[in-house]
């Protein structure tokens, strides 16, 4: 069973995906801002982690960031209320694998699904 | 308008023409006088080489004429006693030669005892009628007794003279003057000019008196006279006669002949004759010269009087060319000279022109870096006259730069000061006199004239310059944080729009399956609690963005009423009354009454925002509200005992979004516009809004309104 980090300050956000999740058969832990989502990273090594952006405090990106420096090597998908290009360019370059912006589509628990199957995309691809 | 026609330069460089004219017109002048005083001098000189040769003529003919007196005389010397016929042939040759002698005469010296015998002696030998005359009253009668008598007893020709034979020269005053003379000194002697007694025309004459003595000597003195040979001369016909010698060189001179020997001064010398040139032509008395000739005892003067054709002839044009030419000379320099100085001062004008009118300054230094030009605008930038600074360093002006020991223009700030400002602009700063430094654009160029001017720097003041850049700058910045601060609002905004639709849709998922429904009710109802109240949080979010918009779009109006003090805090409080209990905080009314103008909704929205925030940051305390009268307005306060807000946040929480960056703030939930809003409105009243807070000393709302 696939191990999934939520990283979300918002608490209502946190209890859907958790529903959604398990509902999927996913694993699912949560962290509730920056440095609470880069312990856990580090220390349960999940398959995927699931990281808000926008959190007050140690943001998503200087959490990624923090994550990579660190050598931490897995699947990290940026899930933001964020519309803009520019944004899921910046998430990108900080570190994450992926972008799914809020609200997710319909096949979101599909989408996790593949991405915890392909691995890290190679270097260039998005 | 500056004039640039008066110039100073224009008064010495008409001085300068002024001179060249003069001096030229002088010299021209001069050169002209010279010549034309040459050229008199040169007729002069023609007119006395002509009067000398008549005179030398004139010299020539008396002497002749002399001669002929001397032979006769010699003639007596020669034979004791000569008869008449031996008289008239020895002279009648002579005397048709000359015409120019009217008559020889035998004068014997008669004295006053042989005065009969001499007179029979003479009537025997054919003249019945002799008598030794004078004249008396006109008239030739028999002369008065005297010792001598000096009778006419030869005279050739006789024809036309007889009347003259016996008279006795003595009786004649001029004629016995000079025979007294001539006999006691010996010489031979001329009397005066005489009007001669047979003469009809009005010729003068004179008499030349020869003596002649008894003995073979003529040294007079104690030798008994003899008598005197004396001829007769008409004047006229001598100078005529000595004239038609060199015809050519006296037809235009007219020439006078006069007795200078009783003058003792010029104008009493008595005409002798005058003959006027040959050529009809006036007297030119602007020439004239004389000269003495001595003959006879007597001292003559010849001279001659130019005529306008005698200069006429001579007169050469030189002069007057000189004269013309050196005028036209004269104008031509100085046009010329005029000319090239008006093309300096013209060129030097638009030169000056140029430098004056540009609207940058100019200083121009001379090797040493010494100031040797200062245009108006460089004067108005540094406050100095050109006069001012002339010779001073160009440091006064732009301390960093100096000269250095290679000659060159340098920035005294860089290394090494090489001299490599040259050619570019550069940024420095300039004094004025009053000392104030300020920034300068600065163009500097070698230039290479001569030692007065070597570097010409070009100058603006670019303090305007500088702080409008600054300005610009701030006014860039200022547009770019605007621009960020609405991206990140609409960033914001998108956020949490998409938020709670994340959680609605999100959870809706899970109940749409009716195969795969969760297990329990509890979750059921746990599922649409969130759901509700995510949409309620976008019902709002929405609602407060909506005002928002139309506060700052102007869009919403006030509907002022007189309120109750009371009345509003009390309605604001019921509102929240049971909020505070649940989470156990304590609600203090402290309001005065009093009347307000507001717009009742907006003011309770006000409030209600001010306690909902007090009463989600509180956990625990007294949240107080109240109200009182001021001087200038109207207060009311909302205080809690809560968590505080950092002083550094203080100042942005009436920005919308901005939450403080605490814990318990997401979960409090809120838009983050509430503050926003609120200040809005206040303001929108006309009032102000003031908070007072510190970090875990709660926080007190201020707002004051103005009096109605």
């Amino acid at each position: 069973m696939a191990k999934i980090l939520v990283v979300d300050d918002d608490p209502r956000i946190v209890r859907m995906l958790r529903r959604r999740l398990k509902k999927a058969g996913f694993e699912t832990i949560d962290a509730a801002d920056g440095n609470g989502g880069v312990e856990l990273a580090l220390a349960e090594s999940p398959d995927l982690i699931l990281m808000d952006m926008y959190m007050p405090g140690k943001n998503g990106y200087q959490a990624t960031e923090s994550l990579r420096s660190q050598g931490y090597a897995g699947l990290i998908c940026a899930f933001t209320a964020s519309a803009f290009a520019m944004d899921e360019r910046k998430c990108l370059e900080c570190g994450c694998d992926y972008f799914i912006s809020k609200p997710p589509p319909i096949n979101f628990e599909d989408m996790l699904n593949e991405i915890i199957r392909g691995g890290r995309p190679k270097a260039g691809q998005a | 308008m500056t004039d640039y026609r008066q110039h100073r330069p224009d008064s010495k460089a008409r001085l300068g023409v002024a001179a060249i004219l003069i001096t030229s017109l002088a010299i021209t002048a001069i050169v002209y006088e010279m010549t034309r005083r040459a050229g008199t001098r040169s007729i002069q000189q023609d007119l006395e080489h002509a009067v000398d040769n008549q005179a030398a003529s004139l010299g020539r003919e008396l002497d002749i004429l002399l001669e002929v007196l001397y032979s006769s005389r010699d003639f007596f010397y020669g034979s004791e006693s000569v008869e008449r016929e031996e008289f008239a042939q020895f002279v009648g040759r002579k005397l048709r030669q000359y015409a120019s002698i009217q008559a020889l005469e035998w004068v014997p010296a008669v004295p006053e005892s042989e005065r009969t015998d001499f007179v029979n002696r003479v009537r025997a030998s054919g003249f019945p009628n002799f008598e030794i005359t004078e004249q008396r009253s006109r008239k030739m009668l028999p002369a008065a007794t005297r010792s001598m008598f000096y009778p006419v007893l030869y005279i050739e020709p006789l024809a036309g003279n007889e009347q003259a034979m016996g008279f006795d020269l003595a009786s004649d005053a001029i004629r016995f003057e000079t025979l007294s003379r001539s006999r006691t000194s010996g010489q031979v002697l001329a009397t005066p000019a005489i009007t001669l007694v047979q003469e009809t025309d009005h010729q003068k004459g004179t008499l030349v008196f020869v003596p002649v003595y008894y003995q073979d000597s003529s040294d007079g003195g104690s030798r008994r006279h003899r008598g005197f040979v004396v001829g007769v001369f008409r004047i006229g016909d001598i100078l005529e006669t000595a004239l038609a010698y060199l015809p050519n060189q006296s037809r235009d001179i007219d020439i006078s002949l006069y007795d200078a020997t009783d003058a003792t001064d010029p104008s009493e010398s008595i005409l002798l004759h005058n003959r006027r040139p040959a050529v009809d032509s006036a007297a030119d008395k602007r020439y004239h010269y004389s000269r003495r000739i001595w003959v006879a005892g007597r001292t003559w003067r010849i001279s001659g009087t130019a005529t306008e054709l005698f200069v006429a002839t001579r007169q050469s044009p030189f002069p007057l060319v000189v004269l013309i030419f050196g005028c036209l000379f004269s104008m031509m320099l100085t046009i010329f000279v005029k000319d090239r100085i008006d093309q300096l001062v013209m060129l030097r004008r638009h030169n000056r022109v140029i430098v004056e009118t540009v609207a940058n300054g100019i200083i121009a230094t001379d090797a040493n870096g010494r100031i040797s030009l200062l245009n108006p605008d460089a004067e108005r930038i540094f406050g100095y006259a050109e006069s001012d600074v002339r010779g001073r360093s160009l440091s006064l002006l732009v301390p960093d730069l100096v000269v250095n020991p290679r000659g060159e223009l340098a920035d005294r700030r860089r290394k090494g000061l090489d001299g490599d400002i040259v050619g570019r602009r550069c940024d420095m700063t300039g004094r004025d006199r009053k000392g104030r430094a300020f920034p300068i654009a600065l163009t500097v160029t070698e230039v290479e004239v001569d030692s007065v001017y070597r570097f010409i720097a070009i100058i603006r003041d670019i303090t305007e310059e500088k702080q409008m850049k600054q300005a610009l700058i701030e006014t860039k910045e200022r547009a770019e944080e605007s621009s960020r601060l609405k991206t990140e609002f609409l960033n914001t905004i998108s956020h949490e729009l998409r938020t709670p639709l994340t959680v609605i849709l999100g959870n809706i998922s899970l109940l749409t399956d009716t195969t795969e429904l969760p297990p329990n009710p509890e979750e059921i109802a746990a599922i649409a609690q969130d759901i509700e109240r995510s949409g309620e949080m976008l019902l709002t979010l929405i609602n407060e963005l909506l005002d928002l918009s139309r506060i700052e779009a102007g869009r919403m109006t006030l509907h002022r009423e007189k309120l109750l003090s009371t009345n509003v805090i009390d309605e604001a409080v019921e509102v929240v009354k049971s909020l505070a209990e649940t989470k156990g905080l304590h609600m203090v009314s402290n309001v005065e009454p009093f009347y307000c103008s507001a717009d009742p909704v907006r003011l309770k929205q006000v409030l209600l925002n001010l306690l909902g925030n007090a009463i989600k940051f509180t956990e625990s305390g007294v949240i107080t509200v109240g109200g009182r009268e001021r001087n200038d307005g109207v207060e009311f306060f909302v205080e809690d005992t809560g968590c505080g807000i950092e002083k550094a946040d203080l100042k942005c929480i009436f920005d919308p979004f901005r939450q403080v960056d605490g814990t318990a703030t997401r979960s409090a939930g809120g838009s983050g516009l509430g503050l926003a809003i609120t200040s809005k409105l206040v303001g929108m009243h006309g009032g102000r809004i003031d908070v007072n807070s510190a970090r875990g000393e709660g926080t007190r709302f201020t707002i004051a309104l103005p009096q109605v």
